[in-house]
């Protein structure tokens, strides 16, 4: 009788295994398609050309009088803001590929899918290549006709499939595939915000930049390579090398300090020898997307948000004040302020600003950096990021979902309107 | 503001149908003048009582002989009207209400399914019981590689038929109701609608000396719900309208 239980048990462990659910999955996707090209035909295009709409805005640069705004994966506008209440686009400059670029003086900084570029921007109408560094984040990819990989197509698929189709693999797989994953990773990858600001001619850097210029020298990170440039003189590549806590995102250097976002991480490099920053110490956090402001060599800014974006994963919003201890290279929080959705930040005065997206512009006081307090959220004002004026004290910037906007800071930290550029 | 009108009609709905049944079935009793005497030996003794003193019964069993038994041998005297009696003084229950509890455990070639399930119900015939349930039941969906997480509270309605009297009664039975979806999955991954239920099964129940029995039953589980959810990445997102169907065992103890 035992053994009709146990054939009995069998028949129903082997007979569980050949069950599955029924029923029907609609899938939606974004699918990618490599494009193919002539690489040598794009790196000869012409380098000025006429001024053009925006339609996928990225980084923003603010000159005295002019301003850079990204166009993502094609090159940057020129506009006039000599007269801030109407900027008056000029022409383009095409850098196939890009999307981060930074300005230090007048030498702009670039990078071109493959390859890194230095441009002359004494003449902001007549911009020239100062030099290209071929194939500096990765050799190009080719398909069997002899075509370069220079990108891909994306669009949104919805299919419907069985349940159990193994297509539905596929569709994973094809979306991870070795081709995209290997471009990807070895290229820069694009930022996760819309759009924020490289910086402005006065000295201030973005807090969301993958490139930044210090004391002649370029550091540019990719999702785990931190690759250094010599600005002064011949412009080369000097070192690249493999970083080890986590996918990188910000890169902001102050001192002698090179501050590092990472999504799960703030890391402390040494810049004693700027051209081979030395790891100090870093601060883990709740994996987020992570602008870095460092206020001196002992405090740093570091927002925590995680919501919309697929790439910043998480539930944690707030805004951390980190203590950087520069015998022992340790970090430490000092303070810390749950926030609705963190983007980017600038410290103006004794102010800080940190942009909230659609939630808002929230209003720090920072008399005493390290000992913060808020003082509003002004919800009328949607910012990714925000920046000083580079030369009126009175305006701050703003790159928010409506495009670019300019404001004067009146008393008791209330702005008013003066311009925008939509995007 | 929630609207309780159609749970309150789905749930209306399954108690209909369980006294519907109830109605529509025939009714059977036992013999009033029968016994039932279980003996220290094991043996059973069927028949009509003629005599009861301090020493012993007399009876007239079925094959016409009269026999004497010793009251220091009797291990109980059951009325057969109220039991089946199967081994020594082992015994079923063959009218009246019952309570039943059951632990569930299921799986499928991808997907695992956990269900607590409490019956309440009444023994219609020798054969046939009915009741109504309650369950709380977890179920995970495979949805190319990614898991999704489903939570139900399941009300039904309950029949089991047993295909013999012997000490392990061996039963089919089945539950049919609706299932509702009570919450989204812990990561907040993914939702899920209720929908419909049904599980047939198949199972044992065993003889005691109490109130006490245990069951082991196995029974196939189809529940109908949708659900809509992401990978990881957030990248790929899905919409799915699925038959949970799983092989699920299940231990239970009838309780009265």
């Amino acid at each position: 009788m035992k053994k009709h239980y146990i054939l009995f048990l069998l028949a129903f462990v082997l007979f569980q295994g050949c069950i599955e659910d029924v029923g029907t999955v609609k899938v939606t996707y974004e699918k990618a398609t490599a494009i193919y090209g002539n690489l040598e035909a794009l790196r000869n295009q012409e380098l000025f050309s006429q001024s053009k709409p925006i339609t996928d805005a990225g980084k923003i640069f603010i000159g005295e009088d002019f301003l850079l705004i990204g166009e993502e994966g094609e090159g940057i506008h020129v506009f006039d803001n000599s007269v801030p209440e109407n900027p008056v686009n000029v022409g383009f400059i095409n850098i196939f590929g890009s999307r981060e670029f930074y300005l230090a003086g007048n030498e702009l900084y670039a990078e071109s899918v493959y390859d890194m570029v230095k441009i002359d921007l004494t003449n902001i109408r007549e911009p020239q290549l100062v030099a290209r560094i071929n194939n500096a984040f990765a050799e190009p990819m080719e398909n069997s006709n002899g075509e370069q990989l220079i990108g891909f197509n994306y669009e949104t698929v919805s299919e419907e499939f069985g349940i159990n189709d193994s297509r539905l693999e596929q569709i994973r797989q094809s979306i991870d595939n070795i081709v995209y994953l290997s471009f990807e990773n070895q290229l820069i990858p694009p930022s996760a915000v819309p759009t924020s600001f490289a910086g402005n001619s006065n000295g201030t850097i973005g807090t969301v930049n993958r490139i930044a210029e210090h004391e002649g020298h370029v550091y540019v990170i990719g999702k785990s390579e931190l690759s250094v440039f010599s600005s002064n003189g011949s412009f080369e590549m000097i070192s690249q090398e493999q970083t080890y806590w986590g996918e990188m995102e910000t890169v902001y250097p102050l001192g002698n300090r090179l501050f590092i976002g990472t999504q799960n991480s703030m890391v402390v490099f040494s810049l004693s020898n700027p051209a081979k920053p030395e790891y100090m110490g870093n601060y883990w956090h709740p994996v987020s997307c992570d602008p870095v402001l460092p206020v001196n060599e002992n405090t740093a800014y570091v927002s925590l948000r995680s919501g919309e974006f697929a790439a910043c994963p998480g539930d944690t919003n707030e805004l951390l004040v980190l203590n950087i201890d520069n015998s022992s290279g340790l970090v430490s929080e000092i303070q810390s302020f749950g926030l609705s959705s963190p983007y980017g930040m600038t410290v103006k005065g004794n102010r800080l600003y940190v942009g909230e997206g659609a939630n808002g512009l929230a209003i720090f006081n920072a008399s005493d950096p390290r000992n913060l307090s808020l003082i509003n959220i002004d919800r009328s004002i949607e910012a990714y990021d925000i920046i000083p004026h580079p030369t009126r004290s009175d305006m701050i910037l703003i790159a928010g979902p409506e495009g670019f906007s300019q404001y004067e800071i009146r008393a008791s930290d209330v702005f008013s309107f003066v311009s925008n550029v939509r995007f | 503001m929630f609207d309780s009108r159609p749970v309150l009609g789905k749930l209306l709905a399954t108690i209909g149908a369980f006294f519907l049944c109830v109605s529509l079935t025939a009714q059977e009793y036992g013999p009033r003048d029968q016994i039932v005497v279980s003996y220290k030996d094991g043996s059973i003794f069927k028949g009509r009582l003629l005599e009861s003193s301090s020493y012993g019964l007399k009876m007239i069993i079925s094959t016409g002989d009269t026999i004497n038994l010793n009251t220091g041998m009797i291990l109980k005297i059951f009325d057969p009207e109220n039991y089946i009696v199967t081994k020594k003084d082992k015994f079923h229950y063959r009218t009246g209400v019952f309570g039943y509890g059951a632990l569930t455990f299921g799986s499928n070639k991808w997907d695992n399914s956990a269900q607590i399930q409490g019956i309440v119900g009444y023994r219609h015939t020798e054969s046939l019981s009915l009741g109504l349930g309650l369950s709380l039941e977890g179920h995970d969906i495979s949805v190319a590689d990614n898991w999704f997480y489903h939570r139900y509270i399941s009300s039904f309605g309950y029949s089991r038929y047993y295909l013999n009297n012997k000490n392990w009664r061996l039963y089919t039975d089945a539950k049919m109701g609706y299932s509702f979806a009570i919450d989204a999955d812990f990561f907040e991954r993914n939702t899920s609608e209720d929908g419909f239920l049904f599980q047939p099964g198949l199972g044992v129940h065993l003889a005691s000396r109490n109130k006490v029995k245990m069951h082991f039953g196995m029974s196939y589980l189809f529940l109908r719900t949708k659900g809509q959810g992401s990978d990881w990445s957030g990248d790929i997102q899905f919409d799915y309208r699925v038959w949970i169907s799983r092989l699920v065992f299940s231990l239970g103890f009838e309780l009265w």
